[in-house]
C-alpha cells in the first residue's frame, strides 16, 4: 500500500509544474496519502475515518498511525481539519452538537468509538492541552489535583501532594510556583498557564497527550519553554500536536502529517517532509506559497 | 525511564475503572435532579392553571329561576309608569316575593317566607324594573320570566351531583331548589352580568367591566407617559450621555429602581402624589402615575438594549453624510430600534397590568360599583378587584375571583404573544 | 375652559406655529435662491417657532397647577369669620373638606353654617375665575411666544442648533426622572419616618430591637398608656422565615433547571421548557396569593392533619412555598445567563481530563459561575423580601416570633399594607409606622440590589 502511494506521488511529481491548484485539489479527493502514514507497533491507529458536522464533511478517509513515544505534528492551512482530527482521537467531538465520526480508530488495538469504550476512561488515557490556556478558576494546586481527584488516583493526601509536585516538575513549572501553590491559577502568565494545563494533563498519567496549537497564544520565550517541555515529555508519552508553525513542527516532532481541506495529504519523517516533500501541495505549503 | 513510566500507567487505568460505576451513578443522579427540577416547575404551572380554571369555569354561567311574575299595580305601588316618582319608589322586590310565594304556596310561616325570598337575587327586581320601563304595557300583566337566582342557590345548584357543597343555605332552601330542579325551573345561562357590570356586594351581580375599564384607563396613562419618557431617557443614555459620574449615577439608579419592591412605589405615590400634589385618590390617574414610575426602568432598560443592537456602522454612515446627532437618532437609530422598544414596552405594560401591591395604598381598594367613564373617576383595576373578591367571605366569590383571574391571564397572554410576534416579525438581526 | 380642552387648543396652536415658522423660512429663502441659502432646514425653523409657542405656556401651566389650589384655599380660609377659624392642621383639613363638599353640592350646609356656605360660594367663584385667568394667560403667552419665535426666523438664525439643544435637554430631563423617583422615594419615606420617631411612644431602638408589635391599639390614643407598641423584630423574623422558605424552594429548583437546560437539554426541549417556565414569572402576584390562600394553604392544613401536625391555615409554609414557585424562573434565568457565560474552554479542559458532565458542572462550571449565581440569588432574596401580594393574602397578621414554618407569621410588607389600607391618619404613629417599615424595606433591598448588581457586573466583565 505504501509503495503504491509512493508510485502515484512519483507520477504526480512529473507533471507538477503544469497543473493548476484546483486540479491538484481534485486529485487529492481521490488520491491516497503519500509518504508513510502507517507503521508497526503503533500506539494509536486511524483507518478510513470521516468526520461530519451535520451535512458538511470535515475529514475525508484518513489513514494514520501514531507511534509510541513519538511526537507527531499535524500541519496545514487553517480550516484544513487538523484540529477536528485531533479532537476525534479522544472523542472531544462528542461534545459538539451534530458531529459524527465514522471509521476505525484504535488505542492499543481497542476501538475508541466502540460502545464498550468508556469515554471517561479513554480521556483519562488520552489527555489534551488546548489552544488557549484554560486553567480553572481555582488554585494552582487544585488545578493539577483536579484529574487525580476525579479519577481517585490518590488515596492519601501525601500521595496527591506527590502527584501534584511531580506533574509540576515534569511541566517544569514547580520552581516558579512552589511557593504559591494555593494562589489562583488564572493569576499566572500565559506561558505559565499553558504549562499548568500541561501539568494538569500529565497529572492523570495519560498514555497519549493531544496538543491543539498549544503555543498559538504565547510569546516566543514561553513557546520555547513549551517546546523544550514537549521534547522531555516524549520520553514517557505519545504526543500528537497540531501547530500552524512549520518551524515548531520541525523542532519538536519526529513525524509530520500534512492536512489539506480535510484530506491527509502526506505523512513522513519530519526531516523528510521539510527537506524533500513528496506531494506538491506539501511543498507549496512548506515553501510558503499558501497557508 | 520507559519502564518506570509504564508501571503507573497501568495502575492509572485500573484505578479509573474502579471509580467508573460510582461516577456514572452520580452522573445519572445529577441529571435526574435537573429533570425533576424542570418537572417541578412545569407541574406547578399545570396545577396552578388547572386549579384556577376548575375553580373559575362555573362563573361564566349563572343560575336563573323560572317564575310567573305579575306586574301588580297594588304590589308595585305604580299606577302610571310615566310617573317618575312612582317608579322610583316602586316595590319590584314585592313582585318577586309574590311570585315566589305563588310558586311555593305551601310556605306559610314568617321565618320560612323570609328564607324563601332569599332564593331570588336583588338583581331580579332590577331586571323587572328594566322590563317595565321598556314596555309600560306590561303593568298588570303576568309573564313567565327567568330571574336571577341568589348566589348561594347558584353555588348549591352547581354542586348538585358534584363535589360537596359548602355554603349558607338552609335545608328548606335546598329542598325548594331541588323541587325547582325537578320541575326544570332552574337553569344555567351565560353570565352576562359578569362582563357588563361593576363590583357588587352580591356575587351574582358582581362583574369585571368596571375593573377592566379601570385597568384600561390606568394602562393608557401609564403607556402615554412611560413610553415617550422611557425612550427619551434610553436615547439620552445610549447616544448622548457623556461618560461621567452623573451618567453612572443615573445608570445605577435605573438598574436599582428596576429591583425596588413595588410596594415602595405605593408609599411614594401616597406621600408625593396624594398627600403633596393632591391628586384625586382611587382614580386611574394616580394609579397610572405610580405605575409609570414603576415601569419606566423596565422600558428604559429594554429600549437601551434595542438601541445598542443597532450597529455603529449605520450611525457612522449617517454621520459621514453630515447628519447631526439628532438627525442620526431620529432618522436612523430610532426607526431601527423601534420594534425592540415596542416589545419591551408591551412587556412593561403587561407587568403594570398585573401589578396590585402599590395600588392598594393609593385607594384603588375602594368599593366602586359604578363603571368609570373617565381617568379621574373612582375606579379599581383587575388585579385589585381579584384581591378584593378573594378577600370576600361569600363562597360564590371564589369562582368569580378565579374567573377574573382567567380574564386577567388571558389579557397578559395576549400581550406577551403580541410582544413575541412583534419581536419575530419586526426585529432585525445584524 | 377645562384644562384638558386648554391643552388641546394649545396643541393646535403649536401645530399652527410650526407651519408658520416653516412657511416664513420658505418665504425668506425664495429671494435668496432656495432653501440651501438658509442656515438650517425649514423643519428646524418650524420646530423653533413651535418650541417658543409651547414651552413658556407649558411652564406656566405646570406652575399654576402646583400653586393655584393652596392659594385659593388660603384665600377662602382667611375669609372665614374669626369664630370658626381652625386652630390645628387637622381641624383645617376637616373644615376644608366640609366646604369642599358643600361647594360641590354633595352636602347641604346646615342652617347655622351661613359662613360655610358663603365660603363654599367663594371657593366656587374663585375657582371659576382662576380657570378663566389661566386660559387667558396660557393662550396669550402661547400667541406671544409663537410670534416671537416667528419673528426670529431669518436665514442666519442657527435654528437647528437651538432645536437640538432643546431636544437634548428634554432627553436629559427624561433620564433624570429616574433620579427624581429615587429622591422622591427617599424623601417621602424618610420624612414620614422622622415624624414617626418624633412621637413619644416610639424610639428608634425600640423599633429596631423591640419584640412586640401591636400597632392597632394606638388608634385609641386618648386612653392612658394604651399606645401601641412598635417593636418590629417579629416582622423581621416573619419576613426572613418566609423568604427563607421561598429560597429553599426557588434556589435548588431554579438552579438545577438552569443547569439542565443549559448543559443537558437538547435544543428542542430547551426551546419549549424555557418559555413555559418563564410563564411562571409573568403570572401576577395576586394570582399566586389567591392560589396560596385558597388552594395550597388548605391542602397543607389537611396534609398536616392527616399526619397529626397542627398546621395553621395561614402558615408561613404556604406563603413561602408559593413565593418560591414564583421566584423559580427568576433564579433560573439569571443562573442560565451566568452559566452560559462560562467559556466553553473551561468545559473542554475538564472533559478533556476525563471528567463526566456532572463533575465538570459541579467542580468547574459551578465554582466559576458562583459569583454570578450569588448575585442572582441576592436579587431573588431582595424580591422575596419585598414581595407583597402573596403574603398579604396568604400570610397572617399575627406578629409571632417563631421559626416554625407551620405557624402563622406576618411580614414587613403585610404590615405596611394593613396599616395603610383604609383610614390613613398622618398624625398617628399607626399610619406613620408603615413609612418607617417602608424605609427599612427600601434600605435593605437597596443594599442587596446594589451588592448583587455589582457582583453580577463584575462577573460579566471577567468573561467579556
Amino acid at each position: 500500500m505504501t509503495s503504491i502511494a509512493t508510485e502515484q506521488a512519483g507520477e504526480m511529481l512529473i507533471s507538477k509544474t503544469e497543473r493548476t491548484e484546483s486540479q491538484v485539489v481534485r486529485d487529492i479527493e481521490h488520491g491516497e496519502t503519500v509518504g508513510e502514514p502507517l507503521m508497526e507497533d503503533a500506539k494509536m491507529s486511524v483507518r478510513n475515518t470521516d468526520v461530519f458536522y451535520g451535512d458538511k464533511q470535515a475529514i475525508f478517509g484518513v489513514d494514520l498511525d501514531i507511534g509510541k513515544n513519538q511526537v507527531i505534528a499535524m500541519i496545514g492551512p487553517s480550516g484544513c481539519g487538523k484540529s477536528t482530527f485531533l479532537r476525534c482521537l479522544n472523542r472531544m467531538n462528542d461534545t459538539v452538537e451534530g458531529c459524527r465520526v465514522s471509521g476505525e480508530l484504535t488505542l492499543d488495538g481497542s476501538d475508541i468509538y466502540s460502545k464498550k469504550m468508556d469515554v471517561v476512561a479513554l480521556r483519562a488515557r488520552i489527555g489534551m492541552v488546548f489552544q488557549k490556556p484554560n486553567p480553572f478558576p481555582k488554585s494552582i494546586y487544585d488545578n493539577v489535583a483536579y484529574g487525580p481527584r476525579l479519577h481517585g488516583l490518590a488515596s492519601r493526601r501525601g500521595e496527591l501532594d506527590e502527584i501534584v509536585e511531580n506533574s509540576l516538575r515534569r511541566a517544569s513549572l514547580w520552581d516558579e510556583v512552589k511557593d504559591r501553590l494555593h494562589s489562583p491559577g488564572t493569576g499566572l502568565s500565559g506561558g505559565q498557564q499553558q504549562r499548568l494545563c500541561i501539568a494538569r494533563a500529565i497529572a492523570v498519567s495519560p498514555e497519549v497527550i493531544l496538543m491543539d496549537e498549544p503555543c498559538s497564544a504565547l510569546d516566543p520565550i514561553a513557546t520555547a519553554r513549551i517546546e523544550e517541555l514537549i521534547a522531555e515529555l516524549r520520553e514517557n508519552y505519545t504526543i500528537a500536536i497540531v501547530t500552524h508553525s512549520m518551524q515548531q513542527a520541525a523542532r519538536v516532532s519526529q513525524r509530520t502529517a500534512y492536512f489539506h481541506l480535510g484530506h491527509l495529504v502526506e505523512v513522513n519523517d519530519t526531516e523528510k517532509v521539510f527537506t524533500s516533500p513528496e506531494h506538491e501541495l506539501t511543498e507549496a505549503y512548506i515553501t510558503g506559497r499558501f497557508g | 525511564m520507559t519502564d518506570q513510566a509504564k508501571a503507573p500507567v497501568e495502575s492509572t487505568i485500573d484505578k479509573v475503572n474502579k471509580t467508573l460505576a460510582r461516577r456514572y451513578r452520580a452522573e445519572k443522579r445529577f441529571r435526574l435532579y435537573g429533570m425533576l427540577s424542570i418537572g417541578f416547575g412545569l407541574l406547578a404551572l399545570v396545577v396552578l392553571f388547572t386549579d384556577i380554571i376548575s375553580k373559575g369555569k362555573g362563573a361564566f354561567l349563572q343560575s336563573y329561576i323560572q317564575l310567573e311574575v305579575t306586574y301588580d299595580s297594588d304590589v308595585l305601588g305604580v299606577y302610571d309608569v310615566n310617573d317618575e316618582d312612582q317608579m322610583a319608589l316602586a316595590n319590584f322586590e314585592g313582585v318577586v316575593k309574590q311570585a315566589l310565594r305563588n310558586r311555593f304556596p305551601e310556605v306559610s310561616s314568617r321565618k320560612d317566607k323570609k328564607e324563601l325570598y332569599q332564593l331570588a337575587s336583588l338583581g331580579a327586581a332590577f331586571e323587572l324594573r328594566k322590563q317595565l320601563t321598556a314596555d309600560p304595557q306590561l303593568l298588570g300583566k303576568t309573564e313567565t320570566l327567568w330571574l336571577l337566582a341568589d348566589d348561594d342557590i347558584d353555588t348549591y345548584y352547581k354542586t348538585i351531583g358534584g363535589e360537596e357543597f359548602i355554603g349558607a343555605t338552609s335545608d328548606k332552601q335546598r329542598a325548594w331548589t331541588k323541587s325547582l330542579v325537578d320541575a326544570d325551573e332552574i337553569e344555567l345561562k351565560f353570565n352576562i352580568n359578569f362582563f357588563t357590570r361593576g363590583d357588587s356586594r352580591e356575587p351574582e351581580l358582581a362583574g369585571i367591566w368596571g375593573a377592566a375599564k379601570g385597568s384600561f384607563f390606568t394602562l393608557l396613562i401609564t403607556l402615554v407617559l412611560s413610553f415617550p419618557i422611557g425612550v427619551a431617557a434610553a436615547i439620552y443614555l445610549e447616544e448622548f450621555a457623556p461618560k461621567n459620574k452623573w451618567t453612572d449615577l443615573i445608570e445605577v439608579n435605573i438598574n436599582n429602581l428596576a429591583a425596588v419592591p413595588s410596594i415602595i412605589f405605593g408609599l411614594l405615590g401616597l406621600a408625593v402624589f396624594i398627600n403633596f400634589f393632591h391628586t384625586p385618590r382611587s382614580t386611574p390617574i394616580v394609579a397610572g402615575l405610580v405605575l409609570t414610575l414603576m415601569t419606566l426602568p423596565t422600558i428604559i432598560i429594554s429600549s437601551r438594549a434595542a438601541i445598542k443592537a443597532v450597529p455603529p456602522s449605520i450611525r457612522q454612515a449617517a454621520m459621514g453624510m453630515g447628519a447631526s446627532p439628532m438627525q442620526v437618532v431620529l432618522h436612523h437609530v430610532l426607526p431601527l430600534a423601534m420594534p425592540g422598544m415596542l416589545t419591551g414596552s408591551i412587556i412593561g405594560m403587561a407587568q403594570a397590568l398585573g401589578e396590585s401591591a402599590p395600588l392598594l395604598m393609593i385607594g384603588l381598594v375602594a368599593f366602586v360599583v359604578d363603571v368609570p367613564g373617565a381617568i379621574n373617576d373612582p375606579a379599581t383595576v383587575l388585579p385589585v378587584q381579584i384581591y378584593l373578591w378573594a378577600d370576600s367571605p361569600e363562597r360564590a366569590f371564589v369562582e368569580k375571583t378565579s374567573a377574573a383571574i382567567m380574564v386577567l391571564l388571558a389579557f397578559l397572554i395576549a400581550m406577551n404573544t403580541l410582544a413575541v410576534f412583534l419581536r419575530k416579525r419586526l426585529e432585525r438581526r445584524w | 375652559m377645562q384644562t384638558a380642552n386648554l391643552i388641546i387648543v394649545l396643541l393646535a396652536m403649536v401645530g399652527i406655529a410650526y407651519y408658520m415658522g416653516r412657511g416664513r423660512s420658505f418665504a425668506l429663502a425664495k429671494p435668496l435662491g432656495g432653501i440651501r441659502h438658509l442656515n438650517s432646514l425649514p423643519f428646524y425653523y418650524g420646530a423653533q417657532t413651535a418650541i417658543w409657542c409651547c414651552v413658556p405656556s407649558l411652564i406656566l401651566l405646570a406652575l399654576w397647577a402646583l400653586f393655584d389650589e393652596p392659594i385659593i384655599t388660603n384665600v377662602v380660609l382667611s375669609g372665614l369669620p374669626e369664630a370658626i377659624q381652625p386652630q390645628t392642621v387637622a381641624d383645617q383639613n376637616l373644615l376644608l373638606n366640609r366646604i369642599e363638599n358643600i361647594a360641590s353640592g354633595a352636602l347641604a350646609a346646615g342652617a347655622d353654617e351661613q359662613a360655610l356656605s358663603a365660603a363654599a360660594d367663594r371657593l366656587n367663584g374663585l375657582r371659576e375665575t382662576a380657570q378663566w385667568v389661566l386660559t387667558a394667560a396660557i393662550l396669550s403667552l402661547a400667541v406671544l411666544g409663537g410670534l416671537w419665535g416667528w419673528r426670529r426666523v431669518s436665514p442666519k438664525l442657527k435654528a437647528r442648533n437651538q432645536v437640538e439643544v432643546v431636544f437634548k435637554s428634554t432627553l436629559l430631563a427624561c433620564a433624570c426622572i429616574a433620579i427624581l423617583t429615587t429622591l422622591g422615594i427617599v424623601f417621602s419615606v424618610v420624612f414620614e419616618t422622622i415624624r414617626f420617631f418624633s412621637f413619644d411612644e416610639v424610639t428608634i431602638t425600640g423599633f429596631i430591637f423591640g419584640t412586640e408589635w401591636s400597632p392597632q391599639i394606638a388608634i385609641r390614643a386618648d386612653q392612658a398608656g394604651a399606645s401601641g407598641s412598635f417593636g418590629a423584630v417579629p416582622l423581621f423574623v416573619g419576613t426572613l422565615l418566609i423568604s427563607f422558605i421561598a429560597m429553599v424552594v426557588a434556589v435548588p429548583v431554579g438552579l438545577m433547571s438552569a443547569i439542565y437546560l443549559a448543559e443537558y437539554a437538547n435544543p428542542r426541549v430547551r426551546s419549549t421548557a424555557k418559555p413555559l417556565l418563564e410563564i411562571l414569572a409573568g403570572i401576577p402576584t395576586v394570582v399566586y396569593g389567591f392560589f396560596a390562600a385558597l388552594t395550597v394553604a388548605p391542602f397543607l392544613r389537611e396534609l398536616g392533619e392527616s399526619m397529626g401536625l397542627d398546621v395553621s391555615s395561614e402558615s408561613a409554609l404556604a406563603a413561602g412555598g408559593v413565593m418560591g414557585i414564583m421566584i423559580i424562573p427568576f433564579v433560573s434565568s439569571l443562573a442560565d445567563d451566568v452559566i452560559t457565560a462560562v467559556p466553553q474552554s473551561m468545559r473542554d479542559g475538564s472533559l478533556g481530563l476525563g471528567a463526566t458532565k456532572s463533575e465538570t458542572i459541579k467542580k468547574v462550571i459551578f465554582p466559576a459561575a458562583l459569583p454570578g449565581i450569588v448575585g442572582g440569588v441576592m436579587l431573588a432574596v431582595s424580591r422575596a423580601i419585598g414581595e407583597t401580594m402573596i403574603v398579604v393574602m396568604a400570610a397572617g397578621l399575627a406578629a409571632n416570633m417563631t421559626a416554625n414554618p407551620l405557624d402563622t407569621v406576618t411580614t414587613v410588607t403585610v404590615q405596611i399594607v394593613t396599616l395603610l389600607i383604609g383610614d390613613q391618619e398622618f398624625d398617628s404613629p399607626k399610619t406613620l409606622a408603615a413609612f418607617a417599615l417602608g424605609l427599612m424595606l427600601f434600605v435593605v433591598t437597596l443594599l442587596l440590589n446594589l451588592f448583587a448588581l455589582r457582583t453580577v457586573k463584575k462577573y460579566r466583565e471577567q468573561y467579556d
